[in-house]
Formats: C-alpha cells, sequence, structure tokens
C-alpha cells in the first residue's frame, strides 16, 4: 500500500486513502487555517522535500502531499481530530531544519505536513529562576534576540547552525556547546504541553497541576514520568516545552591540553571524565589530533574557512599515509621530534575569572599527574559579555551565540577540497575512553575501506556533546550521482549493523535509516520496539500520527513497511 | 536603475558567458520591480557579478561565507513585506540556508536552479515574493 504519487496536474495522496476522501480531508483542514495556511500545489509541497536527500527525484524519496499550518494549538487538536475522522496520515514538523537527519520530509510518503512554524510565541522568560516557555515556530535566533531585546541577563545553547527551533531540536534529541547540564537539549527541557493522537491536550510532569506554580522548576510531577515517549516518537504533538536556561557567566576561557605520545589518549580521556564528572570544567571538552590533522568538532568552520589549520610538511602527510588506522612508530617519533601533539584536548570553563583560574589549576594538576611531558596552553580568556561584533572570531555557539556560519562550507579549501551536495550523519554512540576511539576506528575503517564508504578513512575524533559517552558525527555525503547515493546508503546501513554487534548504536538518525538503526536496539527479541507498537496501538489506534517514525509503525502498516 | 534583461545579461556575462542564456530566462521571471543582488565576495565570480550590477544602479549585498549578519541585520527585514526579487551567486549551501529562511517569510527559489556561472562552486538564483506570513507574536 503506497502513496499515489503526483500525476500530470494531479495530487499524491495518501496510502489507502481515495482521492475525494483526501479531497474531503483537505477541505476540513482548510476550513481550520484558511486558505492561504493549506498547501497542495506541488510547488509549495515541494518545499517540504529534505534538500539532503540521497534518493532526490527517485521513487524512495520521501514525499509530502500537503502541508498545512495551524496558528494555535487548539487548531493543532483541530487538524488531529479531522486526520482522525478521515484517517490521514499527519507528519508534524516544527520548523523543519533538520538537514543530515531527514529534513520536514514525512517518513511515510504521502503523508500531510504540519507545519508548526506559525506557532513562535515565547511564552515566559522567567529570570530568577533562568527557565522558558516556547512553542514549535520559536528559533534559536529567535530567542537570543529576545533576551538581548529585553537585556535578559540568560544564555541559549545552541547547534550549529542556529536557524532550528529549540523544541524541534531537543524532541529529535539534538544538542549544543555550552555547558554540559544545557548542552544536552531534551535533558534541558522540563514540561510540555503535547496534542495527543486524538486530539486532547495533555501538560507533562507540575503542568498536570491546573493551577501550577512549578511547571518549568521541577521535571518529573508525580507517578511515571513520560516526556521521553514525545522524543523521537509519534505518539503527540508537543506545542509547549519549557527549557532550562544558563544564566550568562562572567568569564569564559578556553584552554589546550597537548598529550605528545599515541597511549595517552587513554589517560587524557579519563582525566576529562574524571574533571568532568566533577564539574571542574563544564564548557564543550573537545578532542583533536594536530599529527593525525583531524580538527576540534567546534573549530571545523574555521578550519573550513582556512583560518586555523594544522600545516603538514610532506614528510608528515607520507608518514600519515603509511598509519591509515593512526598509528605507526615512525609517525609518533616524528611527532616528539618536531614538537607536534598527537592529541589535543580544548576545555572550556565558565564562571568568574578567580574559579574559572582555580579549576584550571586543578584541570593542569590532575593531567601532569598521568600524561608524561603534557603541555598546556590558553587559547580564549574573555570577559562577557562580548560586544556581539567580535562573535565571529570564535566558535559562536560556544558563547551563547547562533549562527549560520555552517553555511560558509561550500567554497573549495584547502580543508574541504570537495564539497558535497549535502550529508547523512553516521552518529554511533560509543564509549567515553580512549579504548573506545581506537575500536571504532578500527572496525569502522576496515569495515569503510571494504564499502568503499567515504568516512573513517582516516582517524577520526569522536565529539563530547554529552556526558560519559563520544558520540562521532561523520558525514557521508549526498552527491549529484543517484548510484554512488544508493550505494552510500546501503554502506551506511552496513556501518550501523556492524556498530551494532559491537554494542554501539546511533543516537539520532534520517528516516531512511530508522528501521536499520532500531534493529539494532533488539535486546530480547526486540522487546523495546514491541513496546514501542504496543504503545503506538493504544494511544493512536487510527494511525495518523507521524507513521514510521524511527520505526514506530502503525497497525496496519507494520508488517508491510511502505 | 535599469534592470531590464540586457542589464541582466551583462551581469552573467562579467561572471561567466556561457551562462548567460539561463541568467535571460531568469530575468523575464522578474516583472517591473528592480532585483537585488546578493553575492559571495570570496570569489571573484561573485565580485564581477556585483560590479555589474552596482555599475547599473541595483543595490547590492556581500558576504562572505557567513551569512549570519546580512540575513540577521537585513534580509530578514526585508523579507518582512513584499518587495522586488533577490538574485544571488553563491555557494549551493548558501543558496539553500537563504532558501529554508526565505520560505518561512513567503519567499521562493523560482528560477535559476543549477545555474553554474562563473565559477563551477557557484549557483545563481532568484527569489521572489510568494506569500505574507502572520506577524511574530512573541
Amino acid at each position: 500500500m503506497a502513496a499515489r504519487r503526483r500525476g500530470k496536474g494531479g495530487m499524491m495522496t495518501p496510502p489507502g486513502v481515495s482521492p475525494s476522501i483526501f479531497a474531503a480531508a483537505l477541505a476540513a483542514f482548510e476550513a481550520v487555517v484558511g486558505k492561504e495556511w493549506m498547501f497542495t500545489s506541488e510547488e509549495d509541497v515541494a518545499l517540504y522535500r529534505d534538500a539532503y536527500s540521497p534518493f532526490r527525484d527517485e521513487g524512495e524519496e520521501r514525499l509530502a502531499s500537503a502541508a498545512v499550518a495551524p496558528a494555535s494549538t487548539e487548531e493543532v487538536q483541530q487538524i488531529v481530530r479531522i486526520a482522525n475522522r478521515y484517517k490521514i496520515p499527519i507528519y508534524p514538523i516544527s520548523t523543519g531544519k533538520n538537514l543530515g537527519y531527514g529534513g520536514s520530509a514525512p517518513v511515510l510518503s504521502g503523508s500531510v505536513v504540519v507545519d508548526l512554524k506559525r506557532l513562535n510565541r515565547i511564552i515566559e522568560v522567567n529570570e530568577k529562576n533562568a527557565y522558558c516557555i516556547v512553542e514549535p515556530g520559536v528559533s534559536y535566533f529567535d530567542l537570543y534576540e529576545h533576551l538581548r531585546a529585553t537585556g535578559s541577563k540568560l544564555w541559549i545553547d545552541c547547534p550549529d547552525p542556529g536557524w532550528g527551533s529549540l523544541l524541534g531540536n531537543a524532541i529529535d534529541r539534538g544538542g549544543g556547546y555550552t555547558a554540559a547540564n544545557y548542552r544536552n537539549h531534551f535533558d534541558s527541557h522540563c514540561g510540555m504541553e503535547v496534542v495527543l493522537p486524538d486530539g486532547e491536550l495533555m501538560r507533562t510532569g507540575m503542568g498536570a497541576i491546573p493551577a501550577a506554580k512549578t511547571w518549568q522548576m521541577y521535571k518529573s510531577g508525580c507517578g511515571p514520568w513520560i516526556d521521553g515517549i514525545f522524543s523521537q516518537a509519534n505518539y503527540g504533538i508537543v506545542t509547549k516545552m519549557g527549557f532550562w536556561l544558563m544564566p550568562e557567566p562572567e568569564a569564559y576561557l578556553r584552554v589546550k591540553v597537548h598529550a605528545p605520545r599515541y597511549r595517552d589518549l587513554v589517560p587524557l580521556v579519563e582525566t576529562l571524565n574524571y574533571l568532568e564528572n566533577s564539574r571542574i570544567t563544564s564548557g564543550f571538552p573537545d578532542l583533536a589530533t594536530p599529527l593525525l590533522g583531524y580538527p576540534p568538532t567546534g573549530q571545523v568552520q574555521l578550519f573550513n574557512e582556512g583560518l586555523s589549520s594544522y600545516p603538514m610538511d610532506e614528510r608528515h602527510k607520507a608518514l600519515l599515509a603509511g598509519a591509515p588506522l593512526g598509528y605507526s612508530p615512525e609517525l609518533e617519533q616524528y611527532g616528539l621530534a618536531k614538537g607536534i601533539p598527537y592529541w589535543e584536548l580544548w576545555l572550556s570553563f565558565y564562571g568568574p575569572m578567580e574559579v574559572i583560574d582555580a579549576q584550571w589549576n586543578a584541570a593542569r594538576r590532575h593531567f601532569s599527574a598521568v600524561i608524561p611531558d603534557v603541555r598546556f596552553a590558553e587559547a580564549d580568556r574573555l570577559t562577557l559579555p562580548i560586544n556581539p561584533d567580535d562573535a565571529g572570531k570564535y566558535h559562536e555557539a560556544e558563547l551563547g551565540v547562533p549562527s549560520l556560519r555552517a553555511f560558509s562550507i561550500g567554497a573549495r579549501t584547502a580543508f574541504n577540497p570537495t564539497p558535497s551536495h549535502g550529508h547523512m550523519w553516521f552518529s554511533p554512540i560509543v564509549e567515553r575512553t580512549g579504548e573506545a576511539i581506537f575500536e571504532a576506528n578500527r572496525v569502522f575503517s576496515e569495515a569503510a575501506r571494504r564499502l568503499d564508504m567515504p568516512i573513517f578513512r582516516s582517524f577520526s575524533m569522536p565529539a563530547c556533546f554529552w556526558e560519559r559517552n563520544f558520540i562521532f558525527i561523520l558525514a557521508t555525503p549526498v552527491t549529484e550521482d543517484a548510484a554512488t547515493n544508493r550505494r552510500y546508503v546501503e554502506g551506511f546501513k552496513e556501518l550501523i549493523r556492524i556498530g551494532g554487534e559491537r554494542g554501539w548504536g546511533e543516537y539520532r538518525t534520517a528516516p531512511v535509516f530508522q528501521e536499520t538503526v532500531m534493529g539494532v536496539y533488539s535486546f530480547n527479541d526486540h522487546i523495546l520496539s514491541k513496546f514501542h507498537a504496543t504503545l503506538k496501538d493504544a494511544i493512536d489506534p487510527n494511525g495518523i500520527l507521524a507513521a514510521g517514525r524511527y520505526d514506530i509503525w502503525p497497525r496496519h502498516l507494520r508488517k508491510a513497511r511502505p | 536603475m535599469r534592470t531590464d534583461r540586457r542589464t541582466v545579461l551583462k551581469m552573467a556575462t562579467a561572471a561567466s558567458a556561457a551562462c548567460a542564456a539561463g541568467v535571460a530566462g531568469a530575468a523575464g521571471a522578474w516583472g517591473p520591480a528592480p532585483p537585488r543582488v546578493l553575492y559571495d565576495d570570496r570569489f571573484e565570480a561573485g565580485r564581477a557579478f556585483a560590479r555589474v550590477a552596482r555599475r547599473e544602479g541595483l543595490e547590492i549585498f556581500g558576504f562572505s561565507g557567513d551569512l549570519t549578519r546580512l540575513w540577521r541585520d537585513r534580509l530578514r527585514g526585508d523579507w518582512a513585506t513584499p518587495a522586488g526579487p533577490v538574485i544571488g551567486l553563491t555557494t549551493p549551501r548558501a543558496m539553500l540556508c537563504l532558501q529554508q529562511l526565505a520560505m518561512e517569510q513567503g519567499w521562493r527559489v523560482m528560477v535559476d536552479r543549477n545555474a553554474r556561472v562563473g565559477d563551477p562552486a557557484l549557483l545563481r538564483w532568484t527569489l521572489v515574493w510568494r506569500r505574507g506570513v502572520a506577524a511574530r507574536a512573541a
């Protein structure tokens, strides 16, 4: 049962829905939102295509049939009730900026996108308790500018780029770059309002008390804490969400720790973990390797722009070519002789400068105790707030400033000789140890060479977005060649399966990979997926909401996934 | 201020004669409103495009890869109300970024898709007004 594709002058219809029923449903949607906010023309609906789809213009591309943009929670409720009445699959998006993880395209072709961009109110900013409540259409830029305009002393935590929705990013479990307890955007939320698949409105946590005074101050309320089932799922449409915000720090210090030998990575990571888990450092830690030429995650933009680099002479390049897994005795000796660090750990600190200096002193003492010949350097020492015009000198997101700078990639530079037309993020979570970095490189590098995949072809470093784990975030390019893209998709799936055999799983993925990724989470004969299905059948018996999202399908589509 | 087909052809020719026909096709879609010109000044082709536009009296906006300030300080405000088209010569990524942002404010990339002009790293595109959006109520 597939969506009926758009013919010449015609309209795509959802799977199993007749053109006449679909027309009646669209008319009912339009009666709710008005003609201006009902999108059915091919040109308008094309805006909801995934700009980074590996199947652009091919049969497998996920396509919406129409889109509707409500302006209020009440209109969302009405749309959900109409969808139930006519059995129309709907797919909510916030601002639809999820590039690399599927964009705004539905998992099930033929779904009607419910575009929540008009729900764009900043409901509250509470300065004294450092939180906000926002609707799905509020972007990081919107909140940043609101805070600046009102003289707030609160920061946002935003990803690269900062154009997306706070709410949308959080419920897809995205992350940012400031202090540890704000970087994980889902973890930093507090309280939701949700339109359930039957159109009822629910508030979670303390918000379930009608006269709630602490909705954004205490996360769980009493009884089962259910917020998690509304992330990376299809059990409701989140229409309001609270977030804890970071008070603007007095100062910021960013430093580098240089370790000279290959095996130093193990004590380097162990010490980082101790420092972070003890809150001696809380800013975004960033691992790089000057000797192997892999930049820190937060500095990739500067490398792309040619503003930073790890220079290499011909001898260095030759030694590197002879060390595909990142090590040879000759390469290590070369680095030692030339004073090029094997590993470079960037640490950052927020707070009063006298506290930061004490933390930095303690950090140096701990590294010096376990890494012979370790060296230290200060990169940036800033009194905050900085002049916004100066933010571009730094990785803005680490200073709570949203940017579009990620889109400056595209120019050919020495670091980026072949800019792509998009990418698919391969992003497995691995243990937070040096040994895991070595092991993941060995496993994925061998597989990538066998599969002729363009990632893990040189030693790769993970990012430290979350506490207590590493995440590799590697961009598999989308090219102009359909056959190459198809090969990359299949190779990507195989890398997911290989990672799963090692106990590693993706944290987030695009619709084309969601079945494969969730297949890895298979403990006890896939009991987790079965539980998801049980919930789906109970909460959304008509299966109207975001069918297939993270491989959670309604009963009528479960056996023959479209 | 000249925004006729001939002017646009000259702009494109400055960037790349080979793509002039494509630009001419785009010109027909503009109508009477004067276009504004947006270019990536990291590229000689972009600078050439802008030089001709400036000579012809068109309003030009340059940026060096990072669109943040241009969008935040100027384009977002401009796009809040109907206006003439914007023609750009940028990298595909910058075009994608602007396209996504512009569509939220009722603008659409209408023509020129995949028009390579002057430098293989660049695309020429046109944004045109389609519909308004509700005022922000924050």
